[in-house]
C-alpha cells in the first residue's frame, strides 16, 4: 500500500473534494428549505464514503472527523426532520475536513466535542422538506486521471510538430507523384484529419468545468453574509462551462472577491431591502456561459446598484465604471469606500483577468443591482492572432486588441512626437521594432500600422507587412526567458518558423528603449505642380550638403546659406522660398537672430522655419520656439524621415 | 570521476556532466527575442518545443568571432536551453581532482591531454541569464 500511496492520495483528494462540495450544497439547501427528500441520506453516504477511504489510506484525523459527522447524521436519518442548529457545526466540520484533505488541517477537539454533543440534542425541527421530485443531478463521471499540465503541453508540441512533418512529407513527395498515386494523397488527407482531431482533443484536455472551483463558493458567501447580518442566496448556473485549467486556478480568488463585494456592498441588509420593497433575502447569481470563443463569468446582485456619486464621477471624467472603480487612489478614497466599498481590490481582479487576455466590465442599474462580467478566453492554448512582419521577423498580436489596420500616409507632430489622424483623433504612432526594444531600418512609406488598444490606451504600431489572421497554439518561452517583459509566448508557424506573441498591454506603454521615436513614412506634400523651395542655413559644409541631398532626393528645390547673414541675403534675392531649415550656432548672425529677423520682416512673417541643431537643451528649444520657429529638431536624434515629415506638414496645404 | 560531454568554444575547452545534456543539435534557425539579455541569441523550434538559445561565449567571456554552429541542449532544475558552442570534442570521464576556477560560471577545472577543461556551472549560467541583461 505504501508505494502506491501518493497516487491513491490524489484520487482520494479528488473524490473527497467532490463529496464535500456535495455535502455543503446539501446542507445549504436544507437551511434554505429546498432540499431533496433524501438529503440527509445523501449527506450520510458522503460522510461514510470519506470515512471509509480515509481509513484505508491511514488518514486517521479525517477518519475520526468523518465518523463524528456520520454519527450526527445517523441520529437524524430516520426522523425525516432536520434540526437547523446542526447545519452550522456540520458546515464547519465539512470545512475542517476540506482543510485536512488538501493537507493543511489541524485537529479540532472542540469541533469533535460539539458534534458529539449535538447528537444528543433535540432541536427544533426544521420544516419538512417539500415533496420535490428527485433532484436531477447530472451524474459526474468520476473516472478521471490527473496529468501534469506540462505533459499535456508536450503532447500539444508533438502534435504540432507532426503536422509540420506531414507537410514536409507532402513537399518531399512532390505534386506529380501525389497526382499519380491517388491513394497516397488520400492517405495523407486522412492523416491530416486525424491530426486535427488529435490536436483538438489534446487542447480539450487542458480544460475543466467551472464547477471544479465553485465548490467552496456557497459556503464563503454564507460566511461573508453572516458576519454582516445579511441574508443572501447564491445561485450558480452554467457551472459545467469549461475553461482552461490554468485560468481556472488563477480566477477563483478574483471571483470570490467579486462575490464578496456583491454580498457585502451589493444586496443590502434585510432592513434596507424591506425599505426598498424587496424580499429580505438577497440574491447573488454566478453565471458562466460561452460567448463566441470566450467564456463570460457574470456575477450579479439584486441590490440597489452603485451609489449615484459613482455614476456622477464616471460621467464627469467619461470613464467606464471599471476604469473608475479600479483607478489607483479612487478605491481607497475614504468617502467612496464608505459609499460603496466596490473598488477595494477590484484593480487586482482586473489585473488577473487581463493577465489571461480577458476583459472586465461593470454595469449597474439604480435600484436593480450591479453586474460584473469577466470575459475570459476558453483556453490559453489557442489564440487568434494577427501575424505581421517587421525586419524579417514574424510577430503575433491577440486579434481582439487590434482595432484595425491603416496605411500611414501622413504624420502629425507635437513636441517631437509623431501621431496619425484616425477619424478626427490623434493616435500616437511608433515603429513596432522600437516598441519591443529592437531597431531597424525605416518602415516604408504607406507602411501598415495596427491600431492597438489595451489597458485603456490606444497606439498605432507600424510594421513592414501584414501576414494575416491565424489561430495559433501558444507556447511558453520557458522559465529562462520568463523575466523578459512584453511577450505572451511564442507560436510555431506552418513553415516551422517561430512567431513571438506580443503582449498588447506592454506595447501600449510605448517604446522600451530610449530610441528617438522613429518616424513612420509620410509623403512630403509638394505644392501642386511645383517643387517647393527650401533654404538650408548651416555653417558646417558636411551637414549642409547632407541636408541638401536628403531634401533633393525627396523632390525639393534647395538653396543653401552659410550663416544667418547669408540667409537673409538669400531671402531678399531668391523668390519663392517656402521653408527655412536652420542651425542655431553660426558665425555673424546666429539662428535665433535669423528667425527674429524673418519674423520682423512682414514679407516673411508667415514663412515656416525649422531649427535643426546640436543644442538639444530645453532652454535652447524654448528660445528657438519663442523666437518664432515652427519646429525644433535635435541633431543627436536626427532622423531624416522625421525632418521630411515635418517639412511635409509645414509646406503642405 | 564522472562522465562529461566535452566541447570547444573559441580556443577554449569546456565540459558538462552528461546528466545535464539532453542532446546535441545544429544551431538551427533562430528568432531573436528583443529585450532579452545579450547572451540570449534567440529561440528556435526544436521538434515543436520553443527552445531559448544562449551564446555560451558571451556568458563565459570567451573570445569568439560568431556564435558557435552547434548546440548543446542542457537542462537544470526545469530550465532548458541550447548552448551555442563550436564543436563537441567527445564524451569522456574527466579525471579528478578538480581545481577551483575564478569564474561564477565554472564549477571547476581539470587538465585533460595537456589542455585545461572547465566544467560549466549550468545553474550559474542559467541564473545569470535569468537575472537580466
Amino acid at each position: 500500500m505504501t508505494e502506491g500511496r501518493p497516487e491513491f492520495l490524489e484520487i482520494f483528494r479528488d473524490e473527497a473534494t467532490g463529496r464535500l462540495d456535495h455535502m455543503v450544497d446539501t446542507l445549504l439547501a436544507l437551511e434554505a428549505g429546498r432540499a431533496a427528500p433524501d438529503a440527509v441520506d445523501s449527506l450520510f453516504r458522503d460522510a461514510h464514503t470519506i470515512k471509509g477511504a480515509a481509513g484505508m489510506l491511514g488518514l486517521e484525523e479525517i477518519q475520526v472527523l468523518a465518523h463524528a459527522v456520520e454519527d450526527v447524521l445517523d441520529g437524524v436519518r430516520d426522523g425525516g426532520e432536520f434540526p437547523t442548529e446542526l447545519i452550522d457545526p456540520l458546515l464547519r466540520a465539512a470545512d475542517s475536513l476540506r482543510r485536512h484533505v488538501v493537507g493543511g488541517g489541524e485537529e479540532d477537539a472542540d469541533l469533535l466535542e460539539e458534534l458529539a454533543a449535538s447528537r444528543h440534542q433535540i432541536g427544533r425541527p426544521a420544516p419538512l422538506p417539500p415533496p420535490l421530485p428527485e433532484l436531477l443531478r447530472p451524474q459526474v463521471n468520476r473516472r478521471s486521471i490527473r496529468v501534469p499540465a506540462e505533459k499535456l503541453d508536450r503532447l500539444l508540441d508533438l502534435v504540432g510538430e507532426t503536422v509540420l512533418h506531414r507537410r514536409r512529407l507532402e513537399h518531399a513527395l512532390g505534386d506529380e507523384r501525389l497526382q499519380e498515386a491517388e491513394s497516397l494523397s488520400d492517405e495523407l488527407d486522412v492523416g491530416a484529419r486525424l491530426l486535427g482531431e488529435l490536436q483538438e482533443t489534446a487542447i480539450e484536455m487542458r480544460t475543466l468545468p467551472l464547477s471544479s472551483i465553485t465548490g467552496p463558493f456557497p459556503h464563503a458567501v454564507r460566511n461573508i453574509a453572516a458576519d454582516r447580518g445579511i441574508e443572501v442566496e447564491l445561485v450558480v448556473t452554467g457551472a459545467e462551462t469549461e475553461l482552461d485549467r490554468v485560468i481556472l486556478e488563477g480566477i477563483a480568488e478574483p471571483i470570490i472577491h467579486v462575490l464578496r463585494n456583491s454580498v457585502a456592498h451589493g444586496v443590502g441588509t434585510p432592513a434596507e431591502r424591506e425599505r426598498a420593497g424587496k424580499s429580505r433575502r438577497g440574491r447573488v447569481e454566478l453565471k458562466a456561459e460561452q460567448r463566441g470563443g470566450m467564456v463570460a463569468i457574470v456575477i450579479s446582485d439584486d441590490g440597489e446598484g452603485l451609489p449615484p456619486e459613482v455614476f456622477g464621477a464616471a460621467a464627469e471624467t467619461g470613464e467606464t465604471l471599471v476604469d473608475l472603480l479600479t483607478r489607483p487612489g479612487f478605491s481607497t478614497a475614504r468617502e467612496v469606500s464608505e459609499l460603496s466599498g466596490r473598488g477595494v481590490g477590484l484593480d487586482a481582479v482586473k489585473t488577473a483577468v487581463e493577465s489571461f487576455n480577458g476583459s472586465m466590465s461593470i454595469e449597474s442599474v439604480p435600484g436593480r443591482g450591479t453586474t460584473t462580467t469577466l470575459l475570459l478566453p476558453l483556453t490559453l492554448a489557442l489564440l487568434d492572432v494577427l501575424l505581421v512582419e517587421r525586419e524579417g521577423q514574424v510577430f503575433g498580436l491577440p486579434l481582439p486588441t487590434v482595432e484595425e489596420v491603416v496605411a500611414v500616409d501622413s504624420t502629425l507632430w507635437l513636441a517631437g512626437r509623431p501621431s496619425i489622424e484616425l477619424r478626427g483623433h490623434a493616435v500616437p504612432v511608433f515603429d513596432l521594432a522600437a516598441l519591443i526594444g529592437s531597431s531597424g531600418a525605416q518602415p516604408a512609406r504607406h507602411a501598415p500600422a495596427m491600431i492597438i488598444s489595451a489597458s485603456g490606451r490606444r497606439i498605432a504600431a507600424v510594421c513592414d507587412l501584414l501576414i494575416g489572421e491565424e489561430e495559433v497554439v501558444v507556447k511558453s518561452l520557458g522559465p529562462l526567458l520568463a523575466p523578459v517583459r512584453g511577450y505572451l509566448g511564442a507560436a510555431i508557424l506552418g513553415d516551422g518558423r517561430i512567431a513571438l506573441l506580443l503582449d498588447p498591454a506592454t506595447l501600449v506603454r510605448g517604446p522600451r528603449a530610449t530610441h528617438a521615436p522613429p518616424a513612420p513614412a509620410a509623403e512630403p506634400v509638394p505644392a501642386a505642380g511645383t517643387h517647393p523651395k527650401v533654404l538650408v542655413v548651416e555653417d558646417s559644409f558636411t551637414v549642409r550638403e547632407l541636408q541638401r541631398s536628403i531634401l533633393e532626393a525627396a523632390g525639393y528645390h534647395v538653396v543653401t546659406a552659410r550663416d544667418g547673414r547669408d540667409a537673409l541675403r538669400c531671402l531678399d534675392e531668391e523668390a519663392g522660398i517656402s521653408l527655412v531649415v536652420t542651425d542655431i550656432e553660426m558665425p555673424e548672425v546666429d539662428g535665433i537672430e535669423l528667425i527674429r529677423a524673418i519674423r520682423a520682416d512682414e514679407r516673411h512673417a508667415g514663412l515656416p522655419v525649422i531649427i535643426v541643431t546640436t543644442r538639444g537643451e530645453e532652454e535652447d528649444r524654448r528660445a528657438g520656439l519663442e523666437a518664432g520657429a515652427d519646429a525644433y529638431m535635435a541633431k543627436r536624434s536626427f532622423d531624416q524621415q522625421a525632418l521630411l515629415d515635418t517639412i511635409g506638414q509645414l509646406v503642405g496645404s | 570521476m564522472s562522465v562529461h560531454v566535452r566541447f570547444r568554444v573559441g580556443d577554449e575547452n569546456f565540459a558538462l556532466p552528461v546528466g545535464q545534456v539532453l542532446e546535441v543539435a545544429d544551431l538551427g534557425q533562430l528568432a531573436p527575442v528583443p529585450g532579452a539579455p545579450p547572451a540570449v541569441l534567440g529561440v528556435r523550434n526544436l521538434r515543436g518545443h520553443v527552445l531559448p538559445v544562449i551564446d555560451l561565449a558571451v556568458v563565459l567571456g570567451t573570445a569568439h568571432a560568431r556564435p558557435g554552429a552547434r548546440l548543446v541542449i542542457a537542462e537544470e532544475a526545469g530550465r532548458r536551453a541550447g548552448l551555442a558552442i563550436d564543436q563537441v570534442t567527445d564524451v569522456t570521464e574527466l579525471p579528478g581532482p578538480m581545481q577551483e576556477a575564478d569564474s561564477p560560471f565554472i564549477a571547476g577545472s581539470t587538465l585533460v591531454d595537456d589542455e585545461l577543461v572547465g566544467v560549466v556551472d549550468l545553474e550559474g549560467v542559467f541564473t545569470a541569464v535569468q537575472g537580466g541583461p
